[in-house]
């Protein structure tokens, strides 16, 4: 069960906006025109989507500034959509500190099972799998310790 | 005792192996042991019968470190230099630490030198304060955010864990990375580009140390290609402890608590993998992972639990982890550790894994069990775990079970004065300095501008101000002062207790490229600078102490560690000159990375840190001009001193003749110019430094933006200078430029007697620096609106 939160159309996405500099600048691909970034909350299976939703709403996003969906791309018409998260064996502290809050919430867990974060970018623009291939590996992961996927949408 | 056999637990059979054998089992179970060192251990286990097991020799491999024996600086020497051959018994104690040593016989400031996680110097009545930086290289090349948040993290419990536990008040960050603009084609493989790598470790400090609250003050950043594939990461934290805590020791029976994060797999082998050369095989056990509101839990706690005195000792658990924590603490003692209480990220771990692990965010206290309940409650207040794993002993033995099954048993007396002894072979010729070979350029004023957009003297501000330097509100000077915001302070000025006159001054300094040409007077130069700096406050300054940071190649090369022991010695010169002790200090060798198969080795690159106390902070100088028409003096003596500049890099001369140090003059200038400014006759200092007098004038420009008007005939000069080029780039130290009040030049010269000073021009309202040169042309006429930006652009992203 995937809780994406991303920002609203027309809210300022720092992050978003750093990465799309450093991809024209440090890149040098000067053919991207947005980047959209958004979290990701891997819950266990065991939750259902109306407690994933319950989730979204009471723990993960701002709604004044942020959207949310559920197993579902939080942006549209993307060009691409890169996703980054930590190898299964390196410490994920986003995804600790979302199990305390849903803990805190009321919510258990079976034994065994966690709450992983992600992060996931949406590129808008005329790009090349190569380019893209290469802001994941380039800029976006380091993969020593994170794994990444890039998905032509 | 007896050990059990485990699965999980793995017997190493090194008493039947031979040479070979043994160097095999130090690689395949990276243990960075030499084979001298298996060969001790070898012994010492056919003495006792048995083998040992994982967690044994991974224990010894750990403290037997580079990272935390210091073993080259330990070890004795025969340096040969320029063919005369001297034998020392034993380097740190012949340099380093000497000076310290005869300082102490005349001044009884000095709390706590060498012997904790920081050095210790007294404050006021109340308060000591406690200074210490590391170094994180190899996990910033890794994974650069991730490093550097660590660096910052792991210094901080640096600073938590000496004496009973100092509040971190303030923090300075250096880096030394290759040029941002390097082609992607010559980054070797498996190295992250040195953009990724300065961004992503700028974000990791600034996280970390904006998260837990603490200021991040001050810092420098060094650009040379050598820095490609091993980037340095200097971390450092100041910290305040109230008088009377800096002494620590576990009492038998005391009980052995882990606090903090809990214990996963995160950085196996740090200690030992710091002590070996990056390839682009390095797995990712070797990496941390940060987590600064765990830190700043138990930093809360801890502090609270300490003025309640319920610990006996306390340490920080960095490389090495539970093993280097307990086995140091329970040195004097003897422990006993209970593995399977220790609180584990996830299931699945072996026992040597646990012990070993470096999982960031974790202390190690030695509690009387009276106050265990109480601790135990504080902790829970703050959603802070505390465990209970084992208890300190008596037998000076340390013993680790795993589910009541021993699996490590040591002497005390040999893991920690077990390790042999090396004798290692040192040399240094030096060439004799060549005069500067270059012409002079004709269009100084464009020279200006390129050297003021060279990395290392441009300004810094866009990484400046991702970190938050007001945080507690005791930062008084900042670094960037004026009206402008924009005139970079030499050193900055906090004040832990606030309300109190006094204060603490802090500054770094260091130049590999002094290095290159004679690394002993690199130190001495960054000793000269740091203090220098200081001075350049305005207050009167008592107390200066040092830290020494080394960053060098590998210790298997007799020319690298020539240098080494020339670096040592110009720091204890210097130190014993300017009597401001070293207090504190760490090294780091192996950095180095190989590129087609070729090696390439950092610069042996000195860091030296100082702080001193401030007497009087009403008195502080920010370092810009500040009226028109005020008075510019060069305080310090001018050479034909180019060699290892940035003018003579720009110009791509390796020739020159390297700055040098009279401390004699330059103390009773530093003397003069501090009782000046306590008169009020000083309106702003800065020190010069890269880039000279050009430089430093501008700078001082940038904060009012206000102009100046320079005549270079007037400056006094040690030697014939004949050249404007040399004048104005020379980077002789011990040279400061000094605001005076307009009409009050008598008074100032007054005080000034006896030192070498030239009053070489004034402030003018007209925001354009004028300088005319030797033969009466004006040789720069530039707005300074131009040299800003020209120094403003090249770092601005």
């Amino acid at each position: 069960m995937l809780v994406e939160v991303g920002f609203r159309n027309g809210k300022f996405d720092a992050l978003g906006e750093s990465v799309k500099q450093s991809i024209i600048e440090d890149l040098n691909i000067k053919t991207i025109e947005k980047v959209s970034y958004s979290e990701g909350f891997l819950l266990p299976e065991s939750f259902s989507q109306k407690q994933a939703e319950e989730l979204a709403v009471k723990l993960f996003h701002d709604p004044i500034n942020q959207i949310f969906s559920v197993n579902s791309p939080v942006k549209k018409d993307s060009s691409f959509v890169i996703t980054v998260q930590y190898h299964s064996n390196v410490t994920d502290n986003v995804g600790i500190a979302a199990e305390e809050g849903i803990k805190d919430l009321g919510f258990e867990f079976k034994k065994n099972e966690h709450v992983r974060s992600l992060k996931k970018y949406y590129l808008y623009g005329s790009l090349s799998e190569k380019e893209a291939e290469e802001i994941a590996s380039g800029l976006l992961a380091n993969k020593l310790v994170e794994e990444f996927d890039v998905k032509k949408c | 005792m007896n050990l059990t056999e485990r699965k999980d637990v793995k017997t190493i059979p090194i008493i039947e192996m031979n040479d070979e054998q043994l160097m095999d089992a130090s690689k395949n179970f990276l243990l960075s042991l030499k084979l001298n060192e298996m060969k001790t251990i070898q012994e010492h286990f056919l003495k006792l019968e048995r083998n040992p097991t994982d967690a044994e020799l991974e224990t010894l491999a750990q403290t037997w470190s580079e990272h935390c024996k210091h073993k080259v600086f330990n070890s004795s020497f025969e340096y040969v230099e320029n063919g005369s051959s001297e034998n020392i018994e034993n380097l740190f104690k012949e340099t380093i630490k000497k000076s310290t040593k005869e300082i102490m016989q005349k001044e009884n400031w000095l709390v706590s030198v060498f012997e904790d996680n920081a050095g210790i110097i007294s404050f006021n009545e109340n308060f000591d304060i406690a200074f210490k930086v590391e170094t994180h290289n190899h996990p910033s090349a890794l994974d650069p955010y991730g490093g550097a948040s660590t660096g910052v993290g792991g210094v901080v419990r640096d600073i938590l864990g000496v004496g009973l536990g100092a509040k971190p008040f303030a923090n300075t960050d250096v880096f030394c990375f290759a040029l941002p603009e390097t082609p992607k084609e010559k980054i070797p493989k498996g190295i992250l580009h040195p953009k990724r790598i300065f961004k992503g470790v700028r974000a990791g400090v600034a996280d970390y140390g904006n998260r837990l609250g603490i200021p991040t003050v001050n810092g420098a950043i060094f650009f040379d290609q050598r820095y490609l594939g091993n980037p340095l990461v200097y971390c450092g934290t100041l910290g305040i402890i109230p008088k009377g805590f800096h002494q620590k020791s576990p009492k038998q029976n005391d009980l052995i608590v882990a606090l903090g994060a809990r214990t996963g797999r995160d950085g196996i082998h740090g200690a030992t993998f710091s002590s070996a050369e990056l390839s682009d095989s390095t797995d990712s056990s070797a990496v941390q992972i940060g987590n600064p509101i765990e830190e700043k839990k138990f930093l809360d706690v801890l502090l609270k639990a300490r003025d309640l005195k319920l610990y006996s000792s306390i340490t920080d658990c960095g490389a090495g982890g539970f093993s280097s924590a307990v086995g140091e603490m329970g040195e004097e003692t003897g422990a006993e550790v209970f593995l399977e209480k220790v609180p584990l990220k996830y299931a699945g771990l072996k026992p040597w894994e646990i012990w070993l692990s470096e999982s960031q965010e974790r202390m190690i206290l030695s509690v009387p069990e009276k106050n265990i309940e109480k601790l135990k409650q504080l902790c829970n207040e703050e959603n802070v775990e505390a465990t209970v794993i084992g208890k300190f002993t008596n037998d000076k033995k340390l013993k680790v079970f795993f589910e009541k099954d021993l699996i490590l048993n040591l002497d005390m007396n040999f893991l920690h004065k077990g390790l042999p002894k090396s004798k290692l072979k040192a040399v240094w010729n030096s060439e004799k300095e060549k005069a500067t070979q270059f012409s002079e350029p004709e269009n100084i004023s464009e020279i200006l501008k390129q050297i003021l957009s060279m990395h290392n003297i441009a300004s810094k501000e866009s990484t400046v101000r991702l970190y938050d330097h007001e945080v507690q509100g005791g930062t008084l000077l900042k670094p960037f002062m004026g009206l402008t915001g924009e005139a970079p302070a030499d050193s900055s000025v906090v004040t832990p207790v606030l309300g109190e006159k006094k204060a603490v001054a802090v500054s770094n300094s260091l130049n590999p490229w002094y290095g290159d040409i004679d690394p002993y007077w690199m130190a001495f130069s960054c000793v000269d600078e740091a203090v220098r700096n200081i001075v350049a406050t305005g207050c009167e300054i008592e107390r200066i102490a040092l830290l020494d940071n080394f960053c060098w190649g590998s210790p298997e090369k007799e020319e690298n560690l020539g240098k080494l022991v020339r670096t040592a010695k110009g720091c204890y010169s210097a130190s014993k000159d300017f009597n401001a002790p070293f207090i504190s200090g760490k090294d780091s060798f192996y950095n180095e990375f190989s590129v087609n198969g070729k090696i390439i080795s950092v610069p042996g690159t000195l860091l030296i840190s100082a702080m001193a106390v401030v007497k009087d902070v009403s008195k502080i100088l920010s370092p810009g001009f500040k009226k028109a028409e005020n008075l510019i003096y060069l305080t310090g003596n001018t050479f034909e001193e180019l060699g290892g500049s940035a003018f003579a890099h720009l110009i791509n001369d390796s020739n020159g003749k390297v700055p040098k140090v009279d401390s004699v003059k330059a103390l009773k200038s530093y003397n003069a110019l501090s009782k000046a400014s306590s008169h009020g006759l000083v309106k702003g200092m800065h020190d010069l430094s890269d880039g000279g007098l050009g430089v430093a004038l501008s700078e001082m420009c940038f904060a009012k933006n206000l102009g100046a008007e320079i005549d270079l005939k007037k400056i006094k000069t040690g030697e014939n200078i004949s050249r404007n080029d040399f004048l104005l780039f020379s980077e002789s130290n011990s040279r400061l430029l000094v605001e005076v009040e307009a009409g009050k030049e008598k008074e100032f010269e007054k005080i000034l007697k006896g030192t070498d000073f030239s009053l070489i021009g004034k402030v003018s309202k007209e925001p354009v620096l004028k300088i005319t040169g030797l033969n009466g042309k004006k040789i720069v006429d530039q707005k300074i609106e131009l040299l800003k930006n020209a120094w403003r652009k090249t770092l601005k992203w």
